[in-house]
C-alpha cells in the first residue's frame, strides 16, 4: 500500500490506545449525540476541547489526522460558506448580491465544529483500536441483545472478518490494477465507458478471488468446529479497568456540564 | 548495450509514515540486450519491488533506471512502456477476466491498437507458444474452466501475444505442478529462442534459473548481495552465507573446497556436480 489509508489503525501504547474498546465505543457515542442534539455554544466548545486532549493524549501527529481528509475540507468549507450566506439575520457585511449576517457566522462555525468533532472521533476511535477489539467491543456492547435472539455473535464474527479482510483485499486490487496496466488498460481514458470497461476487468477477478477466499474460509472454520454459537473464545479478553471508568466519567461530566451550561 | 540500466535505485514504501519501509537500497546494476537475467532472493528481500521499476509501474524513491534508453521518470515515455516491456505478475492467473481465452488474449492486442486480422493471427502464435494447442480447442473457452496451469499458461500468453522487448516474470513457476512446472520453462526456453527477446525472471528457487540465466542477481532485505555471471556467482565464496537458497549439491562442492579440496564449484547442474566429484574422486 502506497500511502496509509485514511483512519487506519495505528500501532501504540498511548493510554487512549490502552482504554477498553467499550469505553471508547460509548464515550464517542455520547459526544456524537450530545453534539448532535444539543448545538449550543459551551457544548460544542467543551466537545472540541475534549476531543483534541483525546488526540493529545493518544500522542498521534495531529497532522497525520488532517492531513488524510483533504477532500473533507471541501465539505467543510462548503457548508460553513452556505451557512453564511443562506442563514438570515442582522447583515455583517456583503460581498456584491451575497449578504454575510451574524447568525450566519456564528451557524456556520457551529457547524463546522460539530462536522469537526465527528470526524475526528471516528478516526481517534479507529486509529487507536485494533479491529480486532473493535469487534470484540461491539460484540460485549450488544451482548444483551442475544436474550432477543439476535444472532450478536455471528454479527461480531461477521464484522471481525469483513475488517480482517480489508486491507487484503485493497492490496489485492492494487496488484490486480497493476497487472491490467501492464497489459495497456486505459484506467486513464477521457471515455467513461471504457473507464467502466477497465474497472470491470479488475472487479471481475477481485470478486472471483474473494468468493473463493470465502469459501476456503469457510471451509477451514468448519474444520475447526466453528458453529457460530458463542463458544469461541478470545485470545485477549476485554478489561474494564480503573481509567476507563476515569474517561466514562470526563466525558459524561462534560457532555452534562456542557448542556446545563447550554 | 544495457536495455535496463540500474543507477544507486532505492525505493521506500509509505515514506514519512509510521509503516515506512526501505524495499529496495541503492541497486546498481543493468541488463543486457537478449541475455537472460534471474533475479533470486527470499520473501520480502525486494524482488517484486524491483521489476516493478522495470515498466514503470513504481518509480525510485531515489536514484535512476533507465529502460530502452530512457529515464522512466519521463511520464509520456513511462505511459507507453508497457509495450516494450511485458510483465508477468506473481499467480497472473488471478487478472484473468474476459469471457474468453481469445478475449483474454486479445487484452492488450487491442489496447496497443492493432487490427482485428493482426489479433487473430498473434493470439493463436501466443497459444501455440505456451503449448495450448490445437489453439482452435482453447479459443472459445471459458478461462475459469481451466486447470490451474492452464490459466497460468494463458496469463503468460496475453503477455507474449503483445511481443514484448523484455519479459519479465515474477515466480512463474510457483505453485504449479511438475507437469505445469515443465510447460512453463519450457514456454520461456521457446520464447527466449524465437523471439529473441530479453528475459528477467525472478525465483525463490535457484535451480530454475540455474540452467536458464546468463547471469543471476541476488538480492537480501533489499539489498544487491551478488550480481554477475551465473558460474561466477555460484563459484564465489559469498554462496556459503545464503545456504537455503541454493541446491545441496552445490553446498557439497563449497564444503568440500572448504575442507581444502582442490574442486571446481562453478557447476550449473547435479549432472556437472557429479562429474566433478568423479573427477575429484579418480584424482585421488
Amino acid at each position: 500500500m502506497k500511502k496509509m489509508k485514511l483512519g487506519s489503525y495505528t500501532p501504540g501504547t498511548s493510554l487512549i490506545h490502552q482504554l477498553d474498546p467499550r469505553t471508547k465505543l460509548l464515550s464517542g457515542l455520547v459526544v456524537i449525540i450530545v453534539i448532535l442534539v444539543d448545538n449550543s455554544w459551551p457544548v460544542l466548545v467543551l466537545n472540541t476541547v475534549l476531543i483534541f486532549l483525546v488526540l493529545y493524549l493518544s500522542k498521534i501527529s495531529p497532522k497525520s489526522v488532517l492531513h488524510g481528509v483533504k477532500w473533507l475540507w471541501i465539505i467543510f468549507a462548503a457548508s460553513f460558506i452556505a451557512h453564511c450566506v443562506c442563514t438570515q439575520g442582522e447583515p455583517w457585511f456583503s460581498l456584491g448580491p451575497l449578504v454575510v449576517s451574524k447568525e450566519g457566522i456564528s451557524r456556520g462555525l457551529a457547524t463546522f465544529l460539530r462536522l469537526l468533532i465527528l470526524y475526528l472521533c471516528s478516526t481517534i476511535l479507529t486509529m487507536t483500536t485494533s479491529p480486532m477489539k473493535l469487534a470484540g467491543g461491539l460484540e460485549a456492547l450488544f451482548a444483551p441483545l442475544i436474550y432477543l435472539r439476535v444472532p450478536v455473535n455471528q454479527f461480531a464474527m461477521l464484522i471481525t472478518i469483513a475488517l480482517r479482510f480489508i486491507p487484503t483485499l485493497i492490496e489485492e486490487a492494487e496488484t490486480i490494477t497493476k497487472a491490467q496496466k501492464s497489459r495497456g488498460a486505459p484506467f486513464a481514458s477521457p471515455k467513461k465507458m471504457v473507464r467502466l470497461k477497465t474497472t470491470l476487468a479488475v472487479l471481475i477477478p477481485l470478486v472471483v478471488s474473494s468468493l473463493q477466499r470465502a469459501t476456503d474460509l469457510a471451509v477451514a472454520m468448519e474444520s475447526r468446529c466453528y458453529t457460530g454459537g458463542p463458544h469461541h473464545s478470545r485470545t485477549k479478553n476485554l478489561c474494564f479497568g480503573r481509567y476507563d471508568l476515569v474517561a466514562l466519567a470526563v466525558t459524561v461530566v462534560i457532555c452534562i456540564s456542557g448542556t446545563i451550561v447550554g | 548495450m544495457p536495455v535496463i540500466e540500474i543507477n544507486n535505485l532505492s525505493y521506500v514504501y509509505n515514506a514519512g509514515t509510521l509503516n515506512e519501509k526501505r524495499a529496495l537500497d541503492n541497486i546498481t546494476l543493468s541488463v543486457e540486450k537478449g541475455e537472460f537475467l534471474g533475479i533470486v532472493g527470499a520473501n520480502g528481500s525486494g524482488k517484486s519491488t524491483l521489476i516493478q521499476h522495470f515498466n514503470g509501474l513504481l518509480l525510485p524513491s531515489s536514484g535512476s533506471i533507465f529502460v530502452l534508453g530512457h529515464d522512466t521518470r519521463d511520464k509520456q515515455y513511462r505511459s507507453q512502456l508497457w509495450k516494450s516491456v511485458g510483465l508477468v505478475f506473481q499467480f497472473p492467473e488471478q487478472q484473468i477476466f474476459e469471457a474468453t481465452v481469445y478475449d483474454e488474449l486479445a487484452y492488450g492486442l487491442r489496447n496497443i491498437g492493432l487490427g482485428q486480422p493482426e489479433i487473430e493471427v498473434r493470439v493463436k502464435e501466443a497459444l501455440e507458444n505456451v503449448g495450448l494447442i490445437p489453439e482452435e480447442q482453447f479459443l472459445n473457452t471459458e478461462p475459469l474452466c481451466l486447470s490451474g496451469g492452464m490459466r497460468r499458461r494463458i496469463a503468460i500468453a496475453s503477455i507474449l501475444a503483445m511481443k514484448p522487448d523484455i519479459l519479465v516474470l515474477d515466480e512463474p513457476t510457483a505453485g504449479l505442478d511438475p507437469e505445469g512446472y515443465a510447460h512453463i520453462l519450457d514456454t520461456i526456453k521457446r520464447c527466449r529462442k524465437n523471439q529473441d527477446v530479453t528475459v528477467v525472471m525472478v525465483s525463490h528457487y535457484i535451480n530454475d534459473l540455474l540452467i536458464l540465466s546468463d547471469r543471476l542477481v541476488l538480492l537480501d532485505d533489499g539489498c544487491l548481495q551478488i550480481w554477475g555471471p551465473t558460474r561466477e556467482v555460484l563459484a564465489s565464496a559469498d554462496v556459503k552465507d545464503y545456504d537455503l537458497l541454493f541446491p545441496d549439491y552445490i553446498k557439497l562442492l563449497h564444503n568440500l573446497k572448504k575442507q581444502g579440496f582442490q574442486v571446481n564449484t562453478g557447476v550449473l547442474t547435479l549432472e556437472e556436480a557429479v562429474d566433478e566429484i568423479d573427477r575429484l574422486l579418480e584424482g585421488e
